[in-house]
């Protein structure tokens, strides 16, 4: 296909869903439907577009495939150095594919959403608001799909705000709720907080190569400008603290140790919506950028900064996902445990997998909060799985696409998860070999992740589904959503299978057209340390397997016993571990405790309202003081000009010329002492410099 | 059209002529020949863009005259790139004025007339091209912004005003001196005639001069400077003299709340350029970091300050003490990205802010009080999206756009200024950036505290001033609209493609770095 025809169809994309947006905004109550036609079928002809991307991608076959364009956005002119904005469109292998797994989750999320935010007669369950949600939902669409063909990370970062936005707007979108409200601000903050340091790092590496496009970033960090000690910040090479600087938007974005705090609050937004943005896009986004600037990371030697907040969050999340009773929290802690892993495995150099596991992920996490929403939509909005049990029977399709979505987070064969999760502790169990010492916590975090991973999404999947029912009356009523409800979730199914990433047969081998299309960008500077991150895949690839599959099935097998058999009772288990566990479990290691209770409110707030305070009473007073000081001096001085001169001309003079009607009720002001004499002073001085003039000068 | 310049800055006049002749009864006949008169400038406006050569450095459309040819004072008006946008900027939101003033019932005539002076006065101001005419024309603004406040004003009316007033006049004392010392001065270097010509003055070499004062030798330029530092810094506000904006917003009518963010601060950073970096380059290379500092602790200072506040109006009132912060920090860097950011913040602050100002006092008209937090540590407000969305929405448009979300104005501005600034003052500039996360915290946790949650939102009873809870909030009107309508439009247009804006300025501001270095 011609390359013009595919920069077309990438713009398009984004901007159809932003066209959306605005029809939605404007006239979505007013359209049949409340126009949700319009979102759905806007990001449909998205994924159509996008299908033809993928397939030029696809038939060209060749792991630096690029077709690119940019123009000039923003020209500042010149003053020695001409200074200039370019942004554009940049599709290659990794774009063609996250905008062929954006459009679908996106489209398919929109469908399930026509059935999910209406009520059980088919009624908007918000009113007025389905159409906002539309809209909000497009707009986003619209800003993840723009973030994905940029070419810069000047529009990547305008879009990646936008994002924030929306997560904003969508998780507080049950807007008569408080802990709504409190999530949604939690979210824009605290990302807020990681998106500073991505922003400085932006600074920083405008100062340094006057652009923001990943070609010249390349190229500039193959000239070695990165790493010349003259353009060294802070005594660290350019490269790691810019690395480390975008990297901190990763871990706003991506809610990385120690931002975390606020992906699970999110789920206070509709269910949709964390499926959309919580699970499979924006939340990747943060690790697309990384993979992005990976040369960066590399050059920079931040790479194992990254594995180990990578390492630290996955762990930590998946042990909080054990104690969750709330359906869609379990699914949030394993949304950070996972997105862990994926930090991990580019922090221990494999490029490859950790896109991989951020695709199939995308795909397996989409279904599976679908699914839970399913459940809640049958559950008449019950979402603590303590009510719930054998749903199995009662919505099987949400069942089944469930159980296999589990089954490939899991990590369990045949299934897409296990294939990039394998590649994912391959490489880190070769570079825990590699570099011994503390890098094996790297590679204990790894595995004893993967084993929790199973044993929380099995306990989740055997209290909602399996068992017996604790709530009969939801038990009774609950019933499968329409086909627009169950069809996306059967089709997120069906493509967490290995088959749909590999392209041949062979559950255990994950080579395939997807590792050999999505390849680090071939700079010669990252030659060297490239192979030796591949040498960790090769090494550990066939201990980590086997290593994997026995953590997977030993986690699945306690699960069954506890929550399926019923062999040993929860409590007991829970009764093993000391008091302090389940207090630091039970209050999230008291980070949020810390940062609203203790940062927040017994740090910021009373700072602020210091300076209110100095603002009051120091600032004010003092100018105050000083002003009337002057006013004194002059009145002192020239009392006497200020009577004969000043009064009669002035403000007689003045008085007299406007209107009567204002007259009367000016001399009310007029009569006010101070400003008569600071007008006096401005004529004193003016005399007094009149005078001065032939002393002084 | 020739004399456009005059045109527009003195046809109100003749509007105001008409209204003082108008019998008082015809006060809504008053309010639509205002806003009919105002049209004028804007349409003026609106050609004279036309007319504007944007390649050129120079002044254009120069009117001069001899005015008072003893002391060689001139009627002398000319636009360039610094002033263009402001000149639009100034006479949008005088016009918008008119109909954020609608509901204005007291002495409805001299209300009107006063506008039209303050449009005088703002307008001379940036087209003023002789400093004796400059000073004059901002002087003229004081006397309506004065009485505005004092007569239309809220409960404490007269204290703001007169503390209004006697900032801007102790300002204005020594921008007078400043003024009257480069007159003189100039003399010696314009062979025996003192100017006060701004492009006669440029050009006067001052480091030639040295005053004595108590027998030290100090550079007249140096001395000079700071003068006029502090006629304009009042009106920016640049910390520690902004301590008269809170009071002086709090207690104005909503339109001289906008006019007052969305043109007024402008004068001081516009003076910044016009004068100490046009006459007094030396001096501003010499100074430029205090501007710097006094610009972040601005930013900062302002951010904490609006985060503790329990009135919205001083919320937004310390926001913009915090946001020109960011223009005196983007000007002082003296780089093409740092000053175009500057001026393009100074607009869009004045879009912004406008509009918050105008959103207050859209429900400071439904419910009569401006409480985030009562008195008695109730929320005022809570819950307005439950029963006016669009009221929420287009709250929404000017808290992100005051905040620096990408696709608004907000965003451009400050980010060239960061990107300016951050190669020249890099610890300054991390320290600023704090200013990015605390700006997204005051105005979020205002729009979760007034906007969302339950419906809780309390109205006060103007008769026995008891607050009570509000039952029905009346959606957004027509005539708000028409003053929101088009500021949040720009909004966004400068958001998405802000070259047409940058276009305007970018040549004269890069020259003007090159004369200051």
């Amino acid at each position: 296909m011609e390359q013009s025809n595919l920069i077309t169809y990438a713009i398009l994309i984004p901007l159809l869903p932003l066209a959306a947006y605005f029809i939605q905004s404007a006239v979505g109550t007013r359209l049949p439907r409340m126009g949700d036609w319009v979102s759905t079928g806007a990001i449909f002809l998205s994924f159509l577009l996008a299908t033809q991307i993928f397939s030029a991608m696809w038939g060209a076959h060749d792991p630096s495939w690029v077709v690119a364009k940019s123009w000039t956005w923003v020209d500042l002119g010149s003053a020695g150095l001409p200074v200039k904005f370019d942004i554009g469109v940049r599709l290659d292998n990794l774009s063609a594919v996250m905008l062929l797994m954006v459009t679908l989750c996106a489209t398919l999320i929109h469908l399930f959403s026509t059935g999910y935010m209406r009520d059980h007669h088919g009624h908007p369950a918000d009113g007025y608001r389905y159409a906002s949600f539309f809209s909000y939902l497009s707009l986003f669409t619209a800003a993840m799909l723009g973030l994905v063909i940029s070419d810069n990370l000047l529009t990547l970062f305008m879009c990646w705000e936008v994002m924030g936005l929306c997560s904003y707007l969508l998780i507080g979108f049950y807007r008569h709720k408080h802990s709504a409200a409190n999530a949604s601000i939690k979210a824009f903050m605290t990302t807020r907080v990681g998106d500073t340091g991505l922003f400085l790092g932006m600074l920083a590496l405008f100062a340094l190569i006057g652009s923001f496009q990943f070609e010249e970033i390349y190229k500039a960090l193959q000239d070695g400008i990165f790493t010349d000690p003259k353009n060294s910040l802070l005594g660290f090479s350019a490269a790691a603290m810019i690395g480390f600087l975008i990297f901190c938007g990763t871990v706003g974005k991506s809610a990385q140790f120690p931002l975390q705090v606020w992906l699970p609050d999110a789920m206070e937004g509709p269910t949709p919506v964390s499926a959309l943005i919580h699970a499979a896009t924006m939340v990747a986004a943060g690790v697309y950028l990384i993979i992005r600037v990976f040369p960066i990371l590399d050059v920079g030697n931040v790479l194992p900064i990254v594995a180990g907040i990578g390492g630290f969050t996955a762990l930590f999340a998946a042990i909080l996902a054990i104690k969750q009773n709330d359906i869609k929290k379990v699914l949030a802690y394993s949304t950070l445990s996972q997105l862990g892993y994926m930090v991990l495995a580019l922090g221990v150099g494999n490029f490859t997998a950790s896109f991989f596991h951020l695709i199939t992920h995308a795909v397996f996490k989409a279904c599976l909060f679908m699914c839970s929403g399913s459940v809640i939509y049958a559950m008449h909005h019950e979402q603590d799985m303590r009510h719930m049990g054998g749903l199995a029977k009662k919505i099987p399709f949400t069942f089944w696409s469930m159980f296999i979505a589990t089954l490939a987070i899991a990590g369990a064969p045949f299934f897409s998860g296990f294939l990039s999760k394998d590649m994912i502790l391959a490489s880190v169990l070769g570079y825990g070999q590699h570099h011994g010492g503390l890098s094996w916590l790297l590679v204990v975090s790894g595995f004893v992740t993967a084993g929790l991973t199973a044993f929380y999404m099995f306990r989740l999947v055997f209290m909602t589904f399996f068992g017996h029912p604790h709530d009969h009356h939801h038990y009774d009523e609950a019933h499968e959503g329409g086909w627009n409800m169950w069809f996306p979730l059967v089709t997120l199914a069906g493509l967490s299978l290995w088959v749909v990433y590999t392209g041949h047969v062979n559950p255990f081998q994950a080579q395939g057209w997807f590792t050999q299309l999505i390849q680090p960008p071939k700079l010669p500077i990252l030659a060297e340390s490239v192979k030796e991150y591949a040498e960790f895949e090769h090494h550990g690839h066939v201990p980590a397997m086997i290593a994997s599959l026995v953590v997977a099935t030993l986690g699945i097998f306690f699960s069954w016993l506890v929550f399926g058999a019923k062999k040993i009772p929860a409590a007991k288990l829970a009764g093993i571990w000391p008091n302090f566990v389940h207090k630091a479990i039970d209050n999230l290691y008291f980070f949020d405790w810390f940062y609203i209770k203790v940062a927040i409110q017994k740090g910021l707030m009373p700072f602020a309202k210091f300076w209110t305070i100095v603002d009051d009473k120091v600032v004010d007073r003092g100018m105050v003081d000083g002003l009337g000081d002057v006013a004194n001096v002059a009145k002192g001085t020239i009392n006497l000009i200020d009577d004969v001169v000043v009064d009669r001309t002035f403000v007689d003079g003045f008085g007299g010329g406007i209107p009567s009607a204002l007259g009367s009720s000016l001399k009310v002001l007029q009569n006010g002492q101070v400003q008569r004499y600071l007008s006096v002073a401005v004529v004193a001085l003016m005399l007094l410099f009149f005078f001065l003039r032939g002393v002084l000068f | 059209m020739s004399h456009i310049l005059s045109w527009l800055t003195f046809f109100p006049l003749i509007g105001a002529v008409v209204i003082a002749f108008m019998p008082s009864r015809m006060d809504s006949l008053v309010k639509w020949v205002a806003a009919a008169t105002m049209a004028v400038p804007l349409v003026l406006a609106a050609q004279l863009l036309g007319m504007f050569d944007q390649s050129s450095t120079a002044f254009q459309l120069v009117e001069q005259y001899d005015w008072i040819s003893s002391f060689n004072i001139q009627y002398h008006l000319g636009v360039d790139g610094l002033s263009i946008l402001m000149v639009l900027l100034t006479a949008l939101i005088s016009f918008l004025a008119i109909f954020a003033s609608w509901n204005i019932k007291k002495m409805v005539k001299g209300y009107f007339i006063m506008l039209m002076l303050l449009h005088v006065g703002m307008m001379g101001c940036f087209l003023a091209l002789d400093f004796f005419l400059f000073f004059v024309f901002w002087e003229v603004m004081l006397i309506p912004m004065y009485f505005l406040i004092g007569i239309w004003g809220g409960e404490k009316k007269e204290y703001a005003a007169i503390k209004f007033f006697l900032y801007t006049m102790f300002g204005g004392v020594f921008m007078l001196i400043g003024m009257l010392a480069l007159y003189f001065f100039s003399a010696d270097a314009n062979g025996g005639v003192s100017t006060f010509n701004f492009l006669e003055l440029a050009k006067v070499d001052w480091s030639q001069f040295k005053v004595a004062i108590f027998g030290s030798q100090f550079a007249v330029d140096k001395l000079v400077w700071w003068f006029l530092f502090l006629g304009f810094a009042v009106k920016v506000p640049v910390w520690p003299f902004h301590t008269w904006l809170p009071w002086a917003h709090v207690q104005a009518p909503t339109a001289v709340s906008i006019i007052l963010a969305g043109v007024l601060l402008k004068l001081g950073t516009y003076g910044f350029l016009r004068v100490n970096y046009q006459l007094l380059p030396d001096a501003t290379l010499a100074f430029k970091y205090a501007l710097v500092i006094l610009g972040v602790i601005g930013v900062i200072y302002g951010a904490f300050c609006a985060l503790a506040q329990k009135d919205l109006k001083k919320l937004v009132a310390y926001s913009s003490v915090s946001h020109m912060g960011y223009v005196l920090v983007g000007m002082a860097v003296l780089t093409p990205a740092g000053i175009q950011g500057a001026v393009l913040q100074m607009f869009n602050h004045g879009l912004s802010a406008a509009m918050m100002f105008m959103l207050v006092g859209v429900l400071y008209d439904r419910l009569h009080h401006r409480y985030i937090v009562t008195p008695e540590g109730k929320l005022g407000f809570g819950g307005i999206a439950q029963k006016a969305p669009w009221i929420t929405a287009i709250w929404m448009v000017a808290v992100f756009a005051g905040m620096g979300l990408p696709g608004l104005n907000g965003f451009i501005s400050e980010a060239l200024i960061f990107l300016g600034s951050f190669p020249v003052y890099r610890t300054e500039t991390v320290i600023m950036s704090i200013g990015i996360v605390l700006g997204a915290a005051y105005l979020l946790w205002m729009v979760q505290r007034v906007f969302l949650g339950p419906f809780t939102t309390l109205h006060k009873d103007t008769s026995t001033g008891a607050l009570h809870a509000a039952h029905e909030i009346q959606e957004i009107t027509g005539r708000e609209l028409i003053v929101l309508a088009p500021l949040g439009a720009l909004c966004l247009w400068v958001g998405v493609y802000p070259q047409p804006f940058i276009n305007l300025m970018k040549n004269t501001l890069n020259q003007l770095i090159e004369v200051v270095k």
